[in-house]
């Protein structure tokens, strides 16, 4: 069975089980392993991807039900060497420290920021809630996406 | 060019990291790779009888390993009593008893069910007071792993002739690491031997427990850290049973094998903070001065040695906290249960003394009615003081300036004399706490450890250092190339960071015991030091520019390299036989301070503010070393309030995420964190460690606090709000 | 465990409802398992820790989470109306739940946290009937509705007749909830939504407690405050096996002295402190279980204790807790 997604950018068809999740599909078929797993079972969030925009655990997403959206991962946001305001103020506010969280962390605050460009502290936390850090203690996440925020704000 | 130390240089990882491109284990493949899996005993003690593998079922492609495939079964830590695989004797309830591997995991999932494990159950020792007794012994003769005693003038005797005697007994449960990424290795064999890759902390401990094993010289193993997703001490002695297992398949099916662990997998298997009970009888004055303490430290070590004798001996030596005392005994024991090996984890002991020790100080404050702050500052260690085991501070002692900026900070003077504020059904609190970690090994480790590092000059005024300090998150790469690259003279960037794996960095010790700046780094610095002055040297004795003579020695390997072994500090004194001297070259100190809530009919505990000050000597990257304050701090937090491990009949009854519980976002409260600079002359720049210093005071703070504001007595962790109404019914109310 | 087997499952994603019900029937007819799928934030997690299944027999997974049919919130005059298919996230952004159903926003706030009302709906967490499900318990306290469907038709049944027993319910096998329909009360009623977990986020509730004050006579109620029934016996130990969410209470509390804000925690005012609620232990968490949902149920009316209610109109008031 086939189904066709965007992701990254790319439409793609995918000669790929259905029921398989979305998660498995990006590490093992696609090779986007920035997407990582935690637990499996939508607790920790670091399968956090974005479908039509809206942050979801993959593991908790069949690949069938992606057919016909846009789905995000951290591959697509900037590269190493093309990173963007926010990926950027990550590493530099020191919201990343083992980084095993900070794609799906990524992903939850590229979702926040497009919808609320300033956002307070309080929204910041509540947007990355379902995303387990075990490194930071989250102040210097809130902060790095306070300051990606900014910087979004000079250059988009 | 201008120092880079001091200043938060971005972490050099961290752009592979955003964008997704850094490979951890579970991102690597290698051609022909199979998967493992771990078949485990269900109950917690018992004699295994025999492994049997359904013969109805199909078993081609299906590597089986057992027992009976292992060279030398006992994998080598500080004793060997742990199998590799059980073969006679299971002593816990995940005890690995037989591998399987499989390319397809379907295939690999469904052999799972197909292998039963004959097992006649013996009756289980699953707590230390069931340890004691005695009455089944699971390590001859008492169920004791290890025993210390330390003394100091006239001992713990000497609290029965003080004026006002306390006592008290405090108590902490088991902790799980929860690192996001559960543990992981990829393993092949070749000409040259065995190949491990993984989430780790510590190469070298993996190729020693490779070597004994499957009997290889040194070259004969590669240990290789994959970019790891944290470790917290998780990552220390556990991952070389992993490097086993996953050789071991690799080895009798003659392919790759990945052997990535699921989370449950993980949090059952896994090692956890050891339980503890301590139990403290104090002497002081009428005015709150400190005299003598006798202390009693009990830890629940699980079924297997691993590193319990050192975590047990750190615990002992911080039992008494950061405080003068005249005569001192300090008894600590580890005992042996039929739970899974406890093992390292951030803090390393300390934090069950310190939890003790903090809530006593508490105790004593109450019985004396004195604010705790006071009774603290009263008797704080000073410079010239001798701690327990009769060390002089001789330098780097900022606990005073700690204390005060927190106090500060946090405005705790004024909140703790309102008294609690209730406002409706929420009870708002303040508490604090003060503590001390020992930064390095204790005692004499580092002298028998002798870590090295190298660093090379490499072509174009760049350089590389080689160690086996891993990054496990907190920063070691950057801090690391800072160090280098201001004793070479150059920027950070020109400096790079060799992957730590053992065919490549000389064995710099393990990544543990907040040594990795104050030690590795300072052997780092030395080295780079020496090159620095042989490229001067070169320059002029060669007449040609600083660039020409960095590309000369680059070129020549004979003196590309500086390989710098770690000298222990002079007069550093350390006796193992009476447990006193010099118990670690420098201390980290620090002050918390936490604000809570309490929901009076919930009993639920909201942190709403966390104040910590921190000396830690030089601070090499501020925003580096406030993340690792704070990210400890929360780890503590989570011990004090959330994060209950529960056990039935040996068993995890709450192996997941999903039940046992780590803090999120909305859990942490905003942190302020104030870094303290009282150098120590043998750290570069004149650091000290800070990886588990915060790990040690955020529980007692949080108790204290949430004591402050219900009147509830809390002297065990971790408090959920059912431990608080439990403790509500019993009356402990002050 | 098994999240390797996901594979094998065959999958479809029906165009309209009349085709997913059309399936339902023959499979039904057939005697055949299916497996609704929307959000998935349940069955994915029971299949990570449920052992492989055994090819041959594996249910159709049918992919509702975009059928148009179950999609959308409307409002007809006092009547609302949540899509079968409608998610948390959808749920608590609606300006007409907002304004119309806060209690149902504030609840859809407190699920999980963002990932899981992105996908999470209430008619999962009513048809997977977990004790516990936040969403349910939010629903009791508005006498919901459920409109069922099948190809035999429709059918409503109210929510305090759909389930039969722990994790059982009145949906036939050829059946499926279309959607949930609320009568609201008059804009502005009061009402009070809490969830007590062991965090603030991602946190299974130990207790959730959703109530409302419908004011039908009389003046606003000035004050309100309510504390969860607190015997523990009843917390732990539903009657006879009777579960799901269907405690509630209906009573004329004593006059009402001041006014409650929306959103914020009931409060015990009486002066006996009540014991907390707590009392979980993870160890009694069901496995494969969602977020939300774990724990045995009161049956209704069970040892409803008075709550420090005071009114001074004439209130009705719907309670329910759901707890260990």
């Amino acid at each position: 069975m086939s189904v066709t997604l965007t992701v990254n950018g790319s439409l793609l068809t995918l000669e790929a089980p259905p029921a398989a999740r979305l998660l498995d599909v990006l590490r093992e078929r696609l090779g986007l392993t920035g997407t990582k797993e935690g637990c499996g079972e939508g607790e920790c969030g670091a399968c956090t991807v974005l479908v039509d925009g809206v942050p979801v655990n993959s593991c908790l997403v069949a690949l069938g039900q992606c057919a016909g959206r846009e789905v995000t991962t951290v591959e697509g946001l900037g590269d190493a060497q093309h990173l963007t305001p926010l990926q950027e103020a990550m590493v530099t506010e020191g919201g990343a420290q083992c980084g095993i969280c900070t794609p799906g962390m990524l992903l939850s605050a590229e979702a926040l920021l497009r919808e609320k460009p300033a956002p307070t502290d309080g929204e910041i936390r509540e947007a990355i809630a379902g995303n387990v850090c075990r490194c930071t203690g989250y102040q210097r996440i809130v902060n790095a996406i306070t300051e990606g925020a900014r910087r979004r704000e000079v250059r988009p | 060019m201008a120092p880079s130390v001091g200043k938060s240089v971005p972490r050099v990882d961290g752009p592979a990291k955003v964008a997704g491109s850094a490979r951890y284990v579970d991102d690597l493949v290698l051609p022909g790779m199979l998967h493992g899996a771990t078949v485990r005993s269900d109950v917690a003690r018992g004699r295994l009888l025999g492994v049997d593998l359904d013969p109805a079922f199909d078993w081609s492609g299906i590597t089986v390993v057992t027992a009976d495939d292992v060279p030398v079964n006992a994998v080598p830590i500080i004793e060997t009593d742990q199998p590799v695989l059980a073969k006679d004797e299971i002593r816990h309830a995940y005890e690995p008893v037989a591998l399987l591997a499989c390319e397809d995991r379907l295939r690999l999932e469904k052999a799972l069910r197909h292998v039963t494990l004959r097992v006649e159950p013996l009756p289980p020792v699953l707590t230390i007071d069931d340890a004691l007794a005695a009455r089944e012994v699971i390590r001859p003769p008492d169920n004791v792993f290890k025993r210390y005693l330390m003394t100091k003038g006239r001992g713990g005797a000497a609290v029965d002739g003080c004026e006002v005697v306390v006592r008290g007994v405090y108590e902490s449960g088991a902790q799980e690491h929860v690192y996001i990424e559960p543990n992981g290795m990829i393993a092949f064999w070749d000409d040259d031997g065995a190949h491990v890759e993984g989430s780790l902390q510590c190469p070298y401990y993996v190729q020693k427990g490779v070597k004994g094993v499957f009997g290889l010289p040194d070259d004969g193993v590669d240990v290789t850290q994959a970019v790891t997703g944290g470790g917290f001490g998780g990552k220390e002695e556990y991952p070389t049973l992993l490097a086993l297992h996953a050789l071991l398949l690799a080895k009798k099916s003659g392919r790759p094998v990945k052997l990535i662990y699921g989370r449950q997998e993980d949090v059952e298997a896994s090692t956890k903070r050891h339980p503890s009970r301590v139990e403290i009888a104090s002497g002081c004055d009428r005015d709150g001065t400190l005299r003598s303490v006798s202390i009693r430290v009990l830890f629940d070590g699980g079924a297997y040695v691993t590193l319990t004798p050192v975590v047990l001996s750190r615990g002992a030596l911080h039992a008494c906290g950061a405080y003068r005392w005249e005569d001192v005994t300090v008894e600590a024991i580890a005992v042996a249960t039929n739970t899974p090996p406890n093992g390292a984890f951030r803090g390393f002991g300390a934090p069950q003394t310190v939890w003790a020790i903090e809530r006593h100080m508490d105790r004593v404050a109450r019985t004396l009615g004195i604010d705790p702050m006071e009774l603290r500052r009263k008797n704080l260690l000073r410079l010239g003081d001798t701690t327990a085991t009769g060390q002089t501070l001789k330098e780097s002692v900022g606990v005073q300036e700690c204390v005060e900026k927190a106090m500060a900070a946090s405005g705790f003077t004024q909140k703790r004399a309102r008294g609690p504020v209730v406002t409706g059904r929420v009870a708002r609190g303040i508490g604090a706490s003060v503590f001390l970690h020992g930064a390095g090994f204790t005692g004499s480790g580092e002298k028998y450890l002798k870590g090295r590092v190298a660093v090379d000059l490499l072509p174009g005024s760049r350089a590389r250092v080689r160690t086996a300090s891993t990054d496990i998150g907190q920063g070691t790469e950057t801090v690391f190339r800072q160090i280098a690259a201001d004793a070479l003279g150059v920027a950070v960037d020109a400096v790079d960071f060799a992957v730590p794996s053992t065919r490549h960095v000389p064995d710099s010790g393990p990544t543990v015991a907040s040594r990795t700046v104050m030690v590795v780094g300072s052997i780092v610095e030395k080295a780079a030091s020496a090159l620095r002055v042989r490229v001067g040297e070169e320059a002029t004795v060669s007449g040609v520019s600083r660039e020409a003579a960095w590309d000369r020695l680059a070129a020549d390997p004979g003196r590309a390299t500086a390989l710098v072994q770690y000298e222990p500090p002079p007069g550093v004194v350390w006796d193992d036989a009476t447990y006193s001297g010099d118990a670690y070259p420098a201390y980290g100190w620090a002050c918390d301070v936490a604000e809570v809530e309490v929901d009076l009919d919930t009993f639920e505990t909201k942190v709403t503010g966390f104040w910590a000050a921190v000396d830690v000597g030089r601070v090499v990257n501020p925003i580096l070393c406030a993340g690792q304050v704070e990210g400890g701090t929360l780890q503590a937090i989570g011990w004090a309030l959330t994060e209950k491990l529960v056990t039935r009949d040996g068993k995890i009854l709450n192996p997941r995420m999903t039940n046992y519980i780590v803090p999120t976002s909305l859990d942490a409260p905003p942190f302020t964190t104030i870094l303290v600079e009282a150098p120590y002359s043998r750290g570069p720049g004149g650091a000290k460690g800070v990886g588990e210093l915060p790990m040690d005071g955020g529980a007692p703070a949080v108790a204290a606090a949430i004591e402050h504001a219900t009147g509830l007595v809390l002297d065990r962790v971790p408090l959920l709000p059912e431990d608080l109404f439990e403790a509500s019914l019993k009356g402990d109310a002050r | 465990m098994s999240v390797a087997g996901l594979a094998l499952h065959p999958f479809t994603a029906p165009r309209n409802l009349p085709e997913a019900l059309g399936l339902l029937a023959e499979r039904a007819a057939r005697n055949e398992k299916t497996v609704l799928l929307a959000g998935g934030t349940d069955w994915f997690v029971e299949r990570h820790v449920a052992p492989p299944e055994t090819e041959g027999t594996l249910p159709l997974v049918v992919d509702v989470s975009r059928l148009e049919g179950l999609r959308g919130v409307s409002l007809d005059g006092d009547t609302l109306r949540v899509g079968a298919g409608v998610t948390y996230l959808e749920l608590r952004k609606d300006p007409r739940v907002v304004a119309r159903g806060p209690l149902l926003a504030a609840m859809a706030r407190d699920v999980g946290a963002l990932q899981i009302q992105a996908r999470g709906t209430l008619a999962g967490n009513l048809a997977s009937g977990s004790p516990a499900a936040d969403g349910v318990c939010a629903l009791a306290a508005l006498d919901a509705t459920l409109l069922l469907r099948s190809v035999r038709g429709a059918r409503r049944v109210p929510l305090s007749g759909f389930y039969t027993g722990y994790r059982k319910s009145v949906l036939a096998p050829d059946e499926l909830i279309e959607a949930i329909e609320i009568a609201l009360p008059p804009a502005g009623s009061p009402f009070a939504w809490r969830k007590v977990g062991t965090r603030q986020a991602q946190a299974i509730s130990k207790v959730a407690l959703a109530a409302l004050a419908v004011v039908e006579n009389g003046r606003a109620p000035a004050s309100a405050s309510a504390w969860p029934p607190s015997r523990r016996r009843w917390l732990s130990s539903p009657r006879r096996g009777r579960s799901g969410c269907r405690a509630r209470s209906r009573r004329s509390p004593p006059p009402i002295s001041s006014a409650p804000s929306s959103r914020t925690s009931p409060r015990s005012t009486t002066s006996a402190r009540p014991p907390p609620t707590g009392a979980t232990s993870p160890s009694r968490s069901s496995r494969g279980s969602s977020r939300g949902s774990r724990s045995g149920i009161f049956p209704a009316g069970a040892g409803l204790t008075p709550f420090g209610l005071r009114a001074t109109g004439r209130l009705q008031w719907r309670l329910l807790r759901a707890s260990e």
